[in-house]
This record gives C-alpha cells, structure tokens and sequence, in this order.
C-alpha cells in the first residue's frame, strides 16, 4: 500500500523541470489603486493604515494585492501558494508615511526587514511594519516596540501568536 | 422635604408630555425655522411637499413624515444632520443627498457623541451613506428602506448604515440595496442587528473590531458576500441565510469566540475567478480561532468551507455540507478534526454504516483526500489527477482507510441530516 504513495511522491518532480523565472525578466510592481481590494479578506485596501504588499505569481498574470502585510504575509504561506510566489513587493515605511504609505517606496519584501509586536496599528490583526534596512526596522522597533524580524522568520505560529496581544485594544472609545 | 422633592419629579414626569406640542409643518420653506422656534420634545409633522436643502435638529425633537412629505437635499452635503440627543426620525422620504463620502454626506447624519436616537419607517434614496453615526450609544434603526446607487464602482459607493464606535445599536427590518456594505459597524460592542435584507452590495453585515453582537434572521443576495467577521469578539450569527453570493457566505477573519449556527448558506459561485484559489466559498476560516460552526447548512457552492491554514482551532460540528464542489479545502498540514462531543456533519456524499443505528456513523470521513491535496498543491497535475490510474489510487486509497496525517477529518459523520430549529 504505501508504494503507491512512494509513486504519488513522484508527481511534483514531473513539474520540477518545467519553465523556470531565468532571473533576467523585470517585474516592476503595481500601484494599489482605490478600487483594489485585499486578495485575502476581500477588504477596500486603501482605505486602512499600515503597510500593505502585494506579489506576483508563477501561474497568473493577476497581482494580488493585499490589506496589508499581515494578509499578504497569511497568503504566501498556505501550502497551496508557497510555490507559486515568484516575487513579493512590501511598502518601506522609513520611506513613507504609516497613515497613507505611497506605492513608490516598494521594495523586495523578501530581502526586507519586518517588525512584529509594534504598538503602530494596521489591519486584520497585529501590524507587520516592513523596512529596506535592519537598522531602519531597530529604529523604528526602539520608539514603537515589536521585534526585528526577517522574511523568514515570519510563520503562521508567529502570526497566531500576536493575536492574544490585541485582545481589546480596538474596543476602546477614542 | 424629601416627599416634596419626590413629588415634583412626579409632576415633572406628568407635566412634560402635556407641554410637548404637535407643530404642523405645511410651508416648505419654513422647516428650519420651525425646528428652531419648537421646544424639546416637540413633535414637528411634515405635511406633503418637497423640502428642499439640509436640516439640523439640535434639541430633542420628533419629527415625522406624511405621506407624500419629501426632503430633498439638492445633491449637496447631509439632508439631515442630528445634532442633539433624543431624536426620533419617522416616515420621512429622504433623497438626493450629497456624494462625498469624506465630509461623511449622509441621508442621516447622527453628529459625534450622540445617544438614544430612533430612525423608523423611513425611505431613504441616495448616495453615500444612508445613516452614518460615530461615538454614540442606543442608536434604533428601524423598517428603513435604504436604496444606494447602482451607478459606478461598488467600492465608490457609501455604506447603507455605518456606525463607528457606537454601542448598543439595534437594526431590523431594513431593506438596504444598492450600496457598498448594507451595514457597516465599526469599534462598536452589543449591537443587535435581525431581519434585515441586502441586496445587491459588496457585504450585507460587515463587522470590524466589533464585540459582544448578534446577528440573526438576515438575508443577503446578490451579494459580494454575506456576512464578514473581522478582527472582531464574541459575535453570536444565528440563522441568517445566503443566497448567490460570489466570494463567500460568512468570513471568519482574526475573529475569535464567536459562534456561527443555524445558517443556511447557497449557491456561492465565484463567476470573475481569475486566480486559483478565489473560488467562492460557503464559509472561508482564517486566522480565527476558539470559535464554534455548527447546524449551517452549505450547500451548491464552489468550496463547502475553505479553512486556510491558522484556522484549526475552531470547533465544527452537526453542519450539513450539501453538493459543494469541493465540500471542504483545506491545504494545512495538520490533521484537523471537525466534530465536538462525538457528533460530526452530515455530508452528502458520504455513504457510511451505522450498525448501532445512533445515527452516527462507526467510520470516520475525509471530506477531501490526498490526492486532492495533491491537486491543490500541484494545480499542474489536474491532467494526471483524472487520468484512470489516480483515479485506481483513489479508489485504493478509501479501500484500505490508512489514517491520514494531514486534511480534515469527521470521526462521526451523521447518517442523515440534522433537524435545526427555524427561527
């Protein structure tokens, strides 16, 4: 019996040799216009504060953009679209303003630096405030909190656990 | 002394109806200035004619409308803006208010920090918001017929009721068709919104940062989507019902310790799908958590329920999952159990045996299998997927019931579909 799963493992290689980004083609990032809404929540996505990000795809011509980081950050690590992501573009917030972030300051968000755990609201959960240089990501963690994080290093589980921190923080009167 | 005081809050009480007048409104130029010269707690009566331009209540006032009594707000700013406690809006006919979402141009524009507030049997036609209110308490919106604009993007158009930081709402009986979400309802707590129905908008009942709600016998069609809970505590939606929606029937969305019950849920078809993946969804889980699903029916949909992976710790149980493409997506990596207290879903492809006749089946059921996770990880190898050999695999597989290590399971799927209770 687990011979036939052996074979079945066998099906993604079929694809392993199938056309592959050379590195060469130039993709330039799209700005996120009002009428945009949030590949994952479905949400207008200019109307919130906060970074947002957006990424292109290997099997679409469609760019998904996203509420903010944290739903982009939600997308990109489903099993189903860990593969597909060829490149991911990230508001750099030294750059740019926290309240209407500018889409010329897109920077690669795979080599860019998050800070997680900041008391600088974004949407559908815990901002991910996202910067060009570690150094810019310390300075913003030192005045607002959070921890500097890499691509990498931002999980699922990390996500789920931030959670608990906002526990009634959207509920109070201002 | 304490006797006279006593006393002269009960004339008090006696005394204010009794002074309150009824002020006949016939001369629609004079509206404003009667509402100036009224006392609180006057009740002004709007005889039939256009009353043209914007109106601001500033005291506690009743105003009601007569058949035929129509505001017009010629296309500029709020045609009514409440700006005092203790209003009651009725039968009025509202149209023509301002376009600009920015400087909050509303039908109804309940100004900041106001409370007790009833707005009933009203027809209010426009664009913008309907009702728009921020930081007040006791809001009542009532039998209201509520009609946007069907006219340029849906996302360009104002919300049918918007309340922002408002506690204690209370919706029902509304028809709210033609707008962006029917109603909106933002930084709010103990909001009770029933009976209502959208038509024709991006969200019937949006939640953002709300807590402590409850939504129950609502309506939505036509829709972008039904129900959306986001970031959003302790909501209680309970037999509201979906009917062609394109993205989803209810959104649970970093929400957490709520329960959705007894809903019914049809037909969500996702008919501008241009990316995998965005295919219409009965109900779609993520980053929600402590959360109960139970007694929904979702049936003839894309995607039954589509749980993205950081939605596993919700309890799903006694739902009926009813000719959806695929009853269940889910692509995680953990094997995720759906059934509370020894009772799963009814699922209405699964042929199981029950040899203790407690309705309750003895063999567990995999809503999807393997191969179609596969399928979800490997969109490429569709081709291969319905070739005869995987379809021999398949077969093979639900022969020998090898227990799974990833996808959902029902260790107790039921025989027949449940009896849920109508409301």
């Amino acid at each position: 019996m687990n011979r036939i799963y052996v074979l079945l493992l066998f099906i993604p290689m079929l694809f392993a040799c199938g056309p592959q980004n050379d590195g060469l083609t130039m993709h330039n990032s799209q700005d996120i216009h009002d009428h945009d809404r949030c590949h994952m929540c479905g949400m207008m996505i200019t109307k919130y504060p906060g970074p947002k990000g957006e990424v292109l795809l290997k099997n679409s011509d469609v760019i998904p953009k996203f509420c903010s980081t944290r739903d982009m950050f939600n997308f990109i690590l489903q099993p189903e679209n860990q593969r597909q992501v060829s490149q991911v573009y990230v508001h750099d917030m030294a750059k740019t303003s926290w309240e209407i972030p500018k889409d010329d300051s897109f920077i690669d968000g795979v080599k860019a630096w998050y800070v997680y755990g900041s008391n600088r609201k974004g949407v559908m959960g815990p901002s991910v405030g996202s910067f060009s240089s570690a150094d810019a990501a310390q300075n913003f963690a030192n005045e607002f909190g959070g921890a500097v994080l890499a691509y990498d290093e931002i999980t699922l589980e990390v996500l789920g656990e931030g959670m608990s921190h906002e526990k009634g923080m959207s509920h109070k009167k201002t | 002394m304490r006797l006279v005081s006593l006393l002269s809050i009960f004339m008090g009480i006696l005394i204010l109806p009794s002074t309150a007048a009824e002020i006949q409104v016939k001369d629609p130029l004079s509206l404003q200035l009667k509402i100036q010269q009224a006392h609180s707690y006057d009740t002004l009566v709007l005889h039939p004619a256009v009353f043209q331009g914007q109106f601001i209540i500033d005291k506690p006032l009743i105003i009601i409308g007569k058949p035929g009594a129509e505001i017009d707000a010629l296309g500029y700013g709020s045609a009514i803006t409440i700006a005092s406690s203790d209003v009651k809006l009725r039968s009025l006919k509202i149209v023509n208010w301002g376009a600009d979402q920015y400087e909050l141009n509303a039908a109804i524009l309940i100004n900041d920090g106001i409370n007790n507030v009833l707005i009933e049997n009203n027809e209010l036609w426009g664009p913008s918001f309907g009702i728009r209110a921020d930081n007040g308490d006791f809001l009542s919106i009532k039998n209201n017929v509520i009609t946007g604009s069907s006219q340029g993007h849906i996302l360009d158009r104002g919300d049918g009721i918007y309340l922002k930081r408002v506690d204690n709402a209370v919706i029902q009986f509304n028809v709210i068709k033609h707008v962006r979400d029917g109603i909106y309802l933002e930084s709010g707590k103990y909001s009770l919104v029933s009976d209502n129905y959208f038509v024709n908008q991006q969200y019937g009942l949006h939640y953002m940062y709300t807590a402590h709600d409850e939504a129950f016998n609502n309506y939505a069609e036509d829709v972008d989507g039904g129900f959306a809970l986001m970031s959003s505590e302790k909501i209680k939606l309970h037999h509201n019902r979906v009917q062609s929606a394109q993205h989803f029937g209810v959104l649970l969305n970093m929400t957490n310790h709520s329960e959705v019950s007894a809903n019914r849920v049809n037909k969500i078809v996702n008919s501008h799908a241009k990316v995998a993946g965005s295919e219409g969804r009965g109900m779609f889980i993520y980053g929600a958590r402590d959360n109960a699903v139970f007694d929904n029916n979702f049936s003839n949909s894309e995607v039954g329920i589509y749980m993205a992976m950081g939605g596993e710790g919700n309890k799903i149980y006694r739902n009926q999952f009813i000719n959806n493409q695929a009853q269940v997506k889910y692509v995680g990596d953990s094997l995720v159990e759906w059934s509370y207290e020894r009772q799963g879903n009814y699922w209405s492809r699964f042929i199981g045996w029950d040899l203790t006749g407690n309705g309750i089946s003895e063999q567990a059921y995999q809503p999807s299998d393997q191969l179609d996770r596969l399928y979800w990880l490997y969109p490429e190898a569709q081709f291969l997927l319905k070739s005869p050999v995987a379809q021999l695999l398949r077969w093979t597989q639900h022969q020998f019931k090898i227990m799974p290590e990833s996808g959902v399971i029902d260790s107790f799927p039921m025989m027949s579909p449940p009896q849920v209770d109508r409301f």
